[in-house]
């Protein structure tokens, strides 16, 4: 019989990635919500905070990329820092733009590496998102 | 409804943006790039709609395609808000893309809701404004022809899947979304 294998299936590493990308920004979020309750104030130190000048916590920045939780063929790599802004909504949603690759269905490590182009996502905190 | 009607071949350019709630007040979503409040579509191009549209592009074929492009996703979203009754429809819950692809956002009021603050006026069952007909060139035009028989078709043909929305929607009855009552089922 063979032996059952004690390895990790590849999704586990995308879940394990999208879950602590929500713990980064929930975290981000509720620092920014803390100390200040303007939306342009709040764009200066969340420019700050993902560039690495602030506390330095809270940099966004993955190496091997990393596949977002709504759409796991997308993987993000790096922060567009200069795109990125937060909203003056009431609950102050922030649009993150990340440089990222959209990896097709079925890619597989060999293939052409596809090319790097920026992806913008909205992060919300306060607000019910199953009403967007 | 979008899969609905792609299936018979009728593309009526649908924004779909892809949302993640991750908990009841948090959630990650996709940003439509290239798209505009048509609030703010008014106020810089004195209120005229058909001006945005022709000022994307100078080429005429090109500018055809982008009125179609409005048209279509016009009466494509009218039948969808129509079926949902989608409520809470202002001028920057109403966007439009470049290429003149329409769209909705801000689900927040469904099945004929509205917020209170607003006073309990009659909403008319067909989310099109005045501004959204005179973008097609008015009630009069050719365009606006084109776009009543895009939204009768749509709807003719949607309407035999009743079923299956209600049942989507019966699915969610426990799911305390505010439109949703539970209670009364």
């Amino acid at each position: 019989m063979d032996e059952v294998e004690d390895k990790k299936p590849d999704f586990f590493e995308t879940i394990i990635g999208a879950v602590s990308f929500r713990k980064k920004y929930m975290d981000l979020s509720n620092y920014l919500l803390k100390k200040t309750k303007k939306a342009t104030e709040m764009q200066t130190e969340l420019l700050r905070e993902i560039s690495g000048e602030g506390t330095g916590q809270y940099k966004l920045k993955f190496d091997n990329g990393l596949a977002l939780a709504h759409d796991p063929n997308i993987k993000v790599y790096d922060c567009n820092i200069r795109r990125c802004r937060v909203f003056t909504s009431a609950v102050r949603p922030m649009r993150m733009v990340f440089e990222s690759r959209i990896f097709p269905d079925g890619w597989q490590e060999g293939d052409k590496v596809p090319e790097s182009k920026d992806y913008a996502a909205m992060i919300k905190n306060g607000d019910d998102m199953r009403q967007d | 409804m979008d899969h609905l009607l792609k299936e018979i071949n009728q593309d009526f350019r649908f924004t779909c943006y892809n949302a993640l709630a991750c908990s009841k007040n948090d959630g990650i979503m996709e940003f439509v790039e290239d798209s505009t409040t048509i609030q703010e579509v008014l106020s810089s191009n004195n209120k005229d709609v058909t001006a945005f549209l022709k000022s994307q592009s100078d080429d005429p074929a090109r500018q055809a395609e982008i009125m179609h492009n409005y048209l279509i996703s016009n009466a494509g979203y009218a039948v969808a808000t129509y079926f949902l009754a989608v409520g809470d429809r202002h001028l920057e819950n109403l966007l439009v893309k470049n290429n003149g692809d329409l769209f909705h956002l801000d689900f927040g009021f469904i099945l004929g809701s509205n917020p209170k603050s607003k006073g309990d006026f009659w909403v008319p069952p067909i989310r099109i404004n005045s501004h959204m007909v005179r973008g097609m060139g008015g009630q009069h035009s050719k365009e606006y022809e084109v776009f009543k028989q895009k939204t009768i078709d749509a709807f003719l043909y949607l309407r035999n899947y009743r079923q299956l929305f209600l049942n989507i929607l019966l699915m969610m009855v426990n799911a305390s979304i505010p439109d949703l009552p539970f209670a009364q089922y």
